[in-house]
């Protein structure tokens, strides 16, 4: 199947060289760049703290490709510094100015990541200063979190960030940016927005900037009420956490996934083809907006349903459906899904046994994983949990590969588990 | 990753020749998630046997091991894979020692495992992180060689990386 010794022409002495070389000094040995690969994923201020080992190691951190600037690092390492965040803040200064000469004189020293992450004190104009330099140096993949100390002041992002045209990757958390900004980033392929303060038009104005983008992530942004996101090119879209909007449309051809959590009514996907993947969570959705977004997506495979207490009746159809999930249904009233997908491979259900599931595709069921469990400790094992668990039980089809678990927060309902399954 | 996705359904065999001399015999879609490899198999192609000077046959097999599993676990791939490579991959640099940890990276490099490589440079980095100069010179055996009083000089020009 795979490597397999076939033969051994001579006896190999690997094992006692290892044993004789332990206390070598391995690491120096390596060539810069897997050295500069290593230290990539290092914190700056340890790198920069490494120029102190050795003449091998004093000028390596001018050519590590990733810089690292958090003030977490350093509040660890500079645990009984007075002003750790003014500690921080000249480390970075400094720290910059030395990278950005080092530039001119050494080859290999570019800056492809730049990550900064420290707590907003209200301190733009030094922040504005620190992130001309990923601007210039034409740094790949940003990485900026500024969790603001006083939450009604978030630190706007300067225009320049928007218009950098090597960047590819760009994660904004805690932030903010003027929705008149232009925005040109012709390279980015990765966006991903948390906690970012925005309306309606930033978001949009955004999207239009980023022609080539592949994958976008929202998550806890606030501000948005009816969001319209367009690309030509987007092909993952995740929205999580959102919590203002009251309708979203989506106008993206390419589309392959979706993800959304949160509260909104209305979710238009007219436009989106082309889903595979869709997994959906919300309070707000009823049957019938469900159904309708099911209805109008002809070549969906994978489908998540999350907690939904406005879902009675439910009915998914469809042709290339392989994998379908339910997620945690607990509602007082008893509900009904139907599933009516010839391709079905997968089905998982995880939630109460309060309702009736009936699957029209049987005889091509793969596996089936059914995890019943309760949402509080409080509920009762009473005799209407039994009934409800038997009439679940005899709905499901044990032709299939399936394995049904309970959870449970009292011992005595195991016994009715064995006599149930048999 | 690679195009290797064409030829896995024919199985072809290839024989690699370690620098000891030791031969193995892997799966074309095994070994073509080396780049080296790969390279090789598509601008020489119909060679099968491909000797591998720079690397001896102890981390060569480590290497395949490595790619065996990873390309066996790429043909279906659902989360539920991705999970259990991590976990297997987590278990392959526990308890590597530092010998070997330079050789498998050095193999890795050679030839073009980028992956391997990302998860051998990650594993030196993680006995790097947050430790103290001293801890790092322990750790790596890394002797100092500067001059009496350039430590500290360089200490003190850098002060603001060492306050």
């Amino acid at each position: 199947m795979a490597a397999k010794r076939v033969k051994k022409n001579f006896p190999t002495r690997s094992d006692g060289i290892a044993n004789s070389t332990r206390a070598v000094d391995r690491i120096s040995k390596l060539p810069d760049p897997l050295i500069h690969h290593i230290l990539s994923f290092v914190p700056t201020i340890d790198v920069v703290r490494m120029s102190i080992l050795s003449r091998r190691w004093r000028r390596v951190w001018y050519s590590v490709p990733a810089l690292h600037l958090s003030d977490t690092d350093h509040m660890r390492r500079y645990c009984f510094q007075r002003e750790p965040q003014q500690a921080f803040y000249k480390f970075v200064d400094k720290c910059l100015k030395h990278r950005e000469r080092s530039m001119r004189y050494i080859a290999d020293s570019v800056i492809t990541r730049f990550k900064l992450h420290t707590e907003y004190h209200g301190d733009s104009a030094a922040l504005d200063n620190w992130l001309t330099f990923p601007v210039r140096t034409n740094v790949e993949e940003l990485d900026l979190s500024l969790e603001p100390e006083d939450f009604e002041d978030y630190y706007c992002l300067p225009e320049a960030v928007l218009n950098a045209r090597s960047l590819t990757v760009l994660k904004l958390d805690f932030l903010t940016f003027d929705c008149s900004c232009s925005v040109s980033l012709p390279s980015l392929i990765s966006l991903s927005l948390t906690e970012v303060e925005l309306c309606d038009e930033a978001l949009h104005n955004l999207l239009l900037g980023c022609p080539a983008l592949d994958k976008c992530l929202l998550s806890k942004c606030g501000g948005l009420l009816n969001p319209q996101i367009s690309s030509s090119t987007l092909k993952f879209l995740e929205i999580v956490g959102e919590l203002t909007s009251e309708t979203i449309k989506v106008e993206t051809r390419k589309l392959r996934s979706f993800i959304y959590r949160g509260n909104c009514v209305d979710i238009n996907l007219s436009a989106c083809k082309a889903i595979r993947n869709l997994s959906l969570s919300s309070y707000g959705l009823d049957n019938q907006k469900l159904e309708g977004i099911i209805f109008g997506l002809p070549l969906l495979e994978c489908f998540t349903l999350g907690i939904h207490s406005r879902v009675k009746h439910f009915r998914i159809c469809g042709q290339h459906l392989k994998s379908i999930r339910l997620d945690k249904v607990y509602n007082k009233e008893v509900e009904e899904f139907t599933i009516e997908a010839p391709n079905l491979v997968s089905f998982c259900y995880k939630g109460d046994a309060k309702i009736a599931i009936l699957i029209n595709a049987q005889d091509n069921i793969l596996n089936g994983h059914i995890i019943i469990d309760m949402n509080s400790p409080n509920q009762k094992y009473d005799t209407k949990w039994y009934l409800n668990l038997i009439i679940f039980l005899s709905n499901i089809n044990f032709s299939w590969k399936t394995t049904v678990s309970l959870h449970v927060y009292s011992e005595e309902v195991c016994i009715l588990c064995t006599c149930s399954t048999n | 990753m690679s195009s290797s996705s064409t030829t896995t359904t024919t199985t072809r065999l290839l024989m690699l020749k370690a620098s000891d001399g030791v031969t193995f015999e892997v799966e074309e879609a095994v070994a073509t998630k080396l780049g080296a490899i790969n390279n090789m198999v598509e601008e020489e192609g119909s060679e099968d046997l491909i000797c591998l000077p720079n690397v001896n046959g102890k981390f060569l097999g480590m290497v395949l091991e490595w790619c065996k599993k990873h390309a066996n676990n790429n043909t279906n791939s659902d989360k539920g894979n991705d999970e259990v490579n991590k976990w297997w991959d987590k278990e392959f640099v526990m308890d590597l020692d530092q010998n070997t940890l330079y050789h498998l990276l050095m193999a890795a490099d050679y030839l073009s495992g980028t992956e391997l490589v990302d998860l051998l440079t990650e594993k030196v980095a993680s006995m790097i992180r947050g430790k103290k100069v001293e801890e790092i010179r322990e750790t790596f055996k890394i002797k100092s060689d500067f001059l009496p009083g350039q430590e500290e000089e360089i200490r003190k020009k850098n002060s603001w990386a060492f306050e």
